[in-house]
């Protein structure tokens, strides 16, 4: 089972209030958060759920308090009724940011920080209660550097990418996730095909609910899967066992009638380009560099060769040992291709099996093609589950399936959500709210009649 | 019930066993003994327990359960009067179609809660009340095949009802039934959980016994309350107790109907020295003139079951002369009615000490 302690080579989430980042623990390998610069060795060995403050560029840990309204000095202030003689003027606060900048120097602490600004307010005897815990979290927020270190999980890491860079998600919000992974069914020992362009925060969020079993099929615009997201979970090598990956770009070929020929595929060009399933390490960039650059490379040793002597490649030892070695790198490439070619021909035999236990389309693109072309390699009785940021192409979507035949229980639908502040006396709904996290359309696939019958 | 033991117990279960109940890994064809869920029409599904012999009657005819053994599920089976197709179940099946014995939690809200809680293959939850089963059926099918359910029950009848439809339905061995009132007596775990759930009149009178539940190395707790009272005396007991990132929300479902809507053109009369075109209209399109645009798409209601061509048919009926505008617009509409509330959803975080 995974380790509860933070050990060195671990993708974790920084934490500091809302904000998420996803770093590697690395020794010595200092970290950037809100202006803040420091490094992480000091979080090695303690368990995840830590709290950490920055202290000389080293993160040391403290214990989180987890009442961030309350200093437990307040007891004897005096607090007001209502706001009715308040004036807000900068002169309230008697110490200025020079002030506060010189203490932090000195090495005062943010809850002294916090208890001098108050003691320095010409005003915040006269707030109600309600606004004094306001003012004590708001400037514990701003001075109290505290970090905390957690495992990545699919619900922080969609809820970081959608505050941070939602479109990279394609306006993928929380609730929608959840929705996907339910009306998808995703479970142990599943087979489930994926399209998605949402840098693999689906893929992630599946390989996390199949635990390591079943098997991915995953369907990849471009020349290789983006699965930046998948990286931040620490699956273990296991994981990636029946993991699968085939380029939308020859969905066509899928056909009932295409050939399953190695052969016609080669001269199809499916070529250097393929990148079929592999562990996400920091390997894998250079080794498709590698790939896409042999031929360049090629060039430049034959020039290189050409320009020393001038004479015949045979001429001298050195020369002959240079040959040997292109010959070999030649070589190594193609079985490399080879390789890829074989594992591609095994991607298109499972999926041309056509028992895949459901179909999630979550992409930038239109659903509508997509799902017409792969609806056919899943099982009867499975869910299909297509989310879009838009309406427009699920309702065109829905009409196509419609005509088709084949899908059950065809529903399109979005998800409200709105978060609420509770606390004595002072609960609401939270001022802001998402407005929209994108809509869903779902359906049970079934036996499709023969032609002839009704 | 000796919890204790049956922690030290699973912890040794290799769990590569071959189940071959179709509730907890799908399988291709029909099996006697499988519950599977007969689709009538849009929204109208009956479980049935296929037994060897029987007959059901459904409102299409006769169906006898010799005919479903064998028969790969997703099928159309055809009976006297009608057709119908025989589905595989699944948690969100089952809670669409469960027999009630309270009220009970819905996909949208599971959906959040399975999310929220982090739960994976081998995780172990502890859930009270379990109710009619319908969040604790979707729990197992996110936990299985390597965790573990751990469900209270203070009602006798329906902890009893519960066990044996974890039984019937091939699941009883991940999970285990209790009847006891955990507000009054706790749940007697210590450090076994990942995750707890509480669906509970007064989830703050559990919130010690569930903190003590949870593993040392933390873990995530959800209370569901229909009131806004219940939730903010939890939430001032999370606090107490310790626990971080409490958050309430509320996750609601909006459904779209989409269909082809007749959105006419008013008649704006004739402009200046132009010849009269409605002198030649179709009794069709004089109708849909006068009629008041609800009454049409009433009308036009029918109008979904038609096919691609006859409804290509239908708008060349309206006179294309009259404006280059299509009346018949295909759209997505949100129904009239949607769920206002089910509950409000706390969830916190216990972080080691």
């Amino acid at each position: 089972m995974l380790s509860p302690l933070i050990e060195e080579h671990q993708q974790v989430l920084l934490k500091k209030e809302k904000n998420f980042k996803v770093v590697q623990i690395r020794k010595k390998r200092p970290v950037w958060m809100e202006k803040v610069k420091f490094t992480l060795d000091g979080t090695i060995g303690h368990p995840y759920g830590s709290s950490f403050e920055v202290q000389d560029g080293e993160l040391v840990r403290v214990v989180s308090k987890s009442e961030p309204e309350v200093l437990g000095t307040e007891g004897t202030i005096s607090k007001g009724e209502d706001n009715r003689n308040l004036q807000d003027t900068d002169e309230n606060q008697k110490l200025s940011r020079d002030d506060i900048t010189a203490m932090k120097k000195e090495g005062v602490s943010g809850e002294s920080i916090v208890e001098h600004l108050i003691e320095n307010s010409a005003t915040f005897k006269t707030k109600t209660e309600f606004a004094q815990q306001k003012y004590i979290k708001k400037k514990k927020k701003k001075h109290l550097a505290v970090f905390t270190i957690l495992r990545p999980t699919t619900r922080l890491l969609c809820e970081m990418y959608f505050n941070k860079g939602p479109s990279k998600i394609c306006n993928l919000r929380i609730d929608s996730l959840a929705q996907i992974l339910t009306q998808a069914n995703v479970r142990a020992n599943s087979k489930v095909m994926i399209v998605e362009t949402c840098v693999g925060l689906i893929v992630g969020a599946v390989m996390e609910r199949l635990g390591g079993t079943g098997t991915i099929v995953q369907f990849y615009p471009g020349t290789a899967p983006v699965r930046q997201a998948v990286e931040a979970y620490n699956f273990p090598k296991t994981y990636f066992t029946n993991m699968h990956s085939f380029p939308l770009n020859m969905v066509n070929t899928l056909g009932r009638n295409s050939e399953t020929n190695p052969n016609t595929q080669a001269s199809n060009g499916a070529s250097e380009d393929l990148n079929t399933d592999c562990v996400p390490t920091s390997e894998d960039a250079p080794e498709e560099k590698n790939l896409n650059d042999a031929p360049a490379l090629e060039k430049k040793n034959t020039k290189y060769t050409e320009m020393e002597s001038g004479s015949a490649p045979f001429d001298n030892p050195e020369k002959s040992e240079e040959h040997a070695a292109k010959r070999k790198f030649i070589e190594e490439n193609n079985e490399r291709r080879q390789s890829k070619l074989k594992q591609l021909e095994e991607v298109r035999q499972i999926i041309k099996q056509g028992n895949m236990d459901g179909l999630i389309v979550a992409s930038k693109f239109q659903p509508t093609p997509i799902v017409m072309a792969l609806i056919d390699f899943v099982a009867p009785s499975r869910p299909i589950v297509i989310y879009s940021q838009y309406h427009e192409p699920l309702a065109d979507c829905y009409l196509r399936l419609r005509e088709r035949g084949g899908v059950l229980q065809l529903k399109m639908t979005e998800t409200w959500l709105r978060e609420y502040q509770v606390l004595p006396s002072r609960t609401h709904p939270v001022i802001n709210m998402s407005g929209t996290g994108g809509y869903l359309l779902t359906g049970i696939t079934v036996t499709r009649p023969q032609s002839g019958q009704r | 019930m000796n919890f204790r033991h049956k922690i030290a117990l699973q912890k040794h279960i290799f769990c590569t066993v071959e189940v071959n109940m179709s509730f907890e890994n799908y399988k291709d064809n029909i099996e006697e003994d499988d519950i599977v869920i007969l689709y009538l029409g849009h929204d109208y599904m009956l479980p049935l327990k296929v037994k060897k012999g029987e007959t059901y009657q459904t409102k299409f005819g006769a169906l006898r359960h010799n005919d479903l053994i064998g028969m790969k599920y997703g099928s159309k089976v055809n009976a006297a009067r009608g057709w119908l197709y025989v589905l595989h179940p699944t948690a969100e099946l089952w809670t669409q179609n469960l027999p009630h014995r309270t009220q009970i939690l819905y996909s949208t809200d599971i959906s959040m809660i399975v999310f929220q809680l982090d739960l994976r293959p081998g995780s172990v939850v502890v859930e009270s009340g379990t109710g009619s089963a319908s969040l604790s059926h979707a729990l197992i099918r996110t936990i299985a095949p390597t965790g573990h359910l751990y469900t209270f029950e203070f009602h006798q009848q329906r902890a009893e009802k519960a066990a044996a439809e974890f039984k019937e339905h091939g699941l009883d061995r991940l999970v285990t039934v209790a009847h006891r009132d955990v507000c009054e007596s706790g749940f007697d775990l210590i450090q076994v959980a990942d995750a707890v759930f509480l669906d509970l009149p007064k989830p703050w009178e559990v919130l010690a016994s569930s903190k003590q539940a949870l593993k040392l190395e933390g873990g995530r707790i959800c209370s569901f309350s229909p009131c806004i009272e219940q939730t903010q005396k939890t939430c001032e007991v999370l606090q107490e107790q310790g626990f971080s990132d409490i958050t309430t929300m509320e996750c609601l479902l909006r459904t779209f109907d989409i269909r082809m809507v007749n959105i006419p053109e008013a008649d704006l009369g004739q402009a200046e020295c132009e010849p009269n075109v409605d002198a030649g209209q179709s009794s069709m399109s004089k109708n849909s003139q006068s009629e008041e645009p609800m009454e049409v798409s009433s009308k036009v209601a029918k109008v979904q079951t038609l096919s691609k061509k006859e409804y290509k048919g239908l708008s060349a009926a309206i006179d294309p002369k009259r404006s280059d505008r299509n009346a018949l617009v295909k759209s997505a509409v949100p129904q009239g009615q949607m769920p206002g509330h089910t509950g409000f959803l706390t969830f916190a975080t216990l972080y080691p000490a």
